[in-house]
C-alpha cells in the first residue's frame, strides 16, 4: 500500500480544480499521485490531516476526476482508496464524488498493470 | 464608485479623494474601494491624476496607510498604523486559486479560532477564489471600461472587538450575470418562474449549490462559501452581487435589493473569535 500524506507530499494548501486554476489543484494532485498509483494497481491510503482544508472543487476534480476524466472504473477507484481524516465528513464527500462521477466522452479506460 | 469611474475613466478629469469628513471605514466598503481604485489606476495608466490628502482623523489616516491607499496614490504620509484595530487589517490580492494566501490574511489567528472553523473558512475562501478564476470574468462587467479577462480577487481580514471579519471580493460580472452561462438549466428554470432579479438569482444559485449535494458536506462552491461559518453561534455571512444581497445569520436567511450595483461580488464572513466550531 502506498501512503500519500497530502500536507507533506503535496501541499498544505490544496485548492482549485484544474492546473490553470493554481499551483496545488485537484487535477495536479490526481495526475501526480493518484493516477500513477492506480495504473500500477496499488492500494492507496490518502491522509488528509494537516492541510488547511479541502474545497469541493479540489476534491471532486482529484477523486471524481479518476472516473470522469481518467476513465478508471468506479469500483476499482472505490476499492483502491482508503481515506484517513479526523474530519469524517471528508471521506463521505470523496466517496460521493467517485460514486456520482460519469465518464466523459473522451475518457478511455486506462491500462492497469496486473503484474 | 460609479462617480469615481465616470470622472476618472470617462471624463478623464483629475480627482482629489477627500476623506476629511470620513469618521469610520467598514471592511467591506474599504475592500471594494481599494479594488476599484486599483482597477481604475490600471485602466488609466497614470494618465489621469488621482490624489488624496492625509486626513486629519488619525484613525482614518492609519487605515488608509495600512490598506495601501496612500502608496497607490503616491501620497506622502508620516502616519504609522499602530492602533490595534488598524494593524489587524490584513490584505491579500491574487489572480489564481492560491490557498497559501490564507496565511497572509488569517494565519495569525491560528489558536484563536478553532481548527475545524479554520478548515471551513479555508474551504469558503478557496471556493470563492475558484469561482472567480473560472466564472466571475466570463461575461463583461458593464462599467464602460476595457473588459477585463484576467481574473482578479481581493481579500481582507479585520479584527474588531471580539469579532473577526473576513471579506472577499471580485470586480467581475457578478453572479446574476454569469449564472446564465455557468448554469443554463438553472437559468431556464429561474426565467420560467419569472424571478430574475439579482436577489432572486443569487438565492437560487446558493440554494442550488447546497441542494446538489448531500447534507454531510454542506454543499458545493457557493454552498460551501455560505455555510462556512454556519455552525458558529453569532456568525454571519453576507453575499452581495450586483444589486442583490443574501445574508445568513444564526441559521436564518434574509435577502436585500439595492438601488445601485456594486458591479462585482462581495462576500463577508463575521464570527466571534475563540468560538467553538461544531
Amino acid at each position: 500500500m502506498i501512503t500519500i500524506r497530502v500536507a507533506q507530499d503535496f501541499s498544505r494548501h490544496p485548492a482549485g480544480r484544474t492546473k490553470a486554476d493554481g499551483p496545488f489543484s485537484g487535477e495536479h494532485f490526481r495526475q501526480k499521485f493518484l493516477v500513477p498509483a492506480l495504473r500500477a494497481n496499488e492500494r492507496l491510503l490518502i491522509v488528509l490531516d494537516g492541510a488547511r482544508g479541502y474545497g469541493s472543487s479540489f476534491l471532486e476534480e482529484a477523486f471524481g476526476g479518476l472516473v470522469r476524466k481518467e476513465g478508471f472504473p468506479r469500483e476499482v477507484v472505490e476499492s483502491s482508496l482508503d481515506i484517513q481524516s479526523a474530519d469524517v465528513s471528508l471521506e463521505a464527500e470523496i466517496r460521493e464524488y467517485i460514486h456520482d462521477a460519469i465518464p466523459e466522452g473522451n475518457a478511455e479506460a486506462p491500462h492497469i498493470n496486473n503484474g | 464608485m460609479a462617480r469615481l469611474r465616470r470622472v476618472v475613466c470617462i471624463e478623464r478629469k483629475p480627482l482629489i479623494l477627500d476623506f476629511s469628513h470620513t469618521v469610520k471605514m467598514y471592511a467591506e466598503g474599504t475592500l471594494l474601494f481599494v479594488a476599484e481604485l486599483r482597477r481604475i489606476l490600471r485602466e488609466t495608466k497614470g494618465e489621469v491624476d488621482i490624489s488624496c490628502d492625509v486626513p486629519t482623523n488619525n484613525k482614518i489616516a492609519q487605515v488608509l496607510k495600512q490598506v495601501g491607499v496612500f502608496d497607490l496614490l503616491g501620497t506622502a504620509c508620516d502616519v504609522l498604523p499602530v492602533d490595534e484595530d488598524v494593524v489587524s487589517w490584513r490584505y491579500a490580492h491574487g489572480h489564481l486559486v492560491d490557498g497559501g494566501q490564507y496565511e497572509n490574511v488569517l494565519g495569525a489567528y491560528d489558536g484563536k479560532i478553532a481548527e475545524a472553523l479554520t478548515a471551513q473558512l479555508y474551504k469558503g475562501l478557496t471556493e470563492a477564489m475558484t469561482n472567480v478564476v473560472n466564472h466571475a470574468y466570463i461575461s463583461p462587467r458593464l462599467d464602460g471600461l476595457t473588459p477585463q479577462t484576467t481574473p482578479e480577487w481581493w481579500m481582507f481580514s479585520r479584527q474588531s472587538g471580539g469579532q473577526l471579519i473576513v471579506v472577499f471580493c471580485d470586480l467581475g460580472a457578478g453572479i446574476p450575470a454569469t449564472l446564465p452561462v455557468k448554469k443554463p438549466g438553472l437559468w431556464d428554470s429561474i426565467q420560467r418562474m419569472g424571478r430574475t432579479s439579482d436577489t432572486d438569482v443569487i438565492c437560487y444559485a446558493i440554494q442550488d449549490s447546497i441542494s446538489r449535494t448531500g447534507a454531510v458536506h454542506r454543499g458545493k462552491g457557493l454552498g460551501q462559501i455560505v455555510r462556512a461559518v454556519d455552525s458558529i453561534e453569532g456568525s454571519q455571512v453576507d453575499v452581495v452581487s450586483n444589486r442583490g444581497g443574501y445574508q445568513r445569520r444564526n441559521g436564518k436567511t434574509k435577502v436585500f435589493r439595492y438601488r445601485d450595483s456594486i458591479m462585482g461580488t462581495l462576500i463577508t464572513w463575521r464570527f466571534p473569535l475563540q468560538s467553538e466550531a461544531v
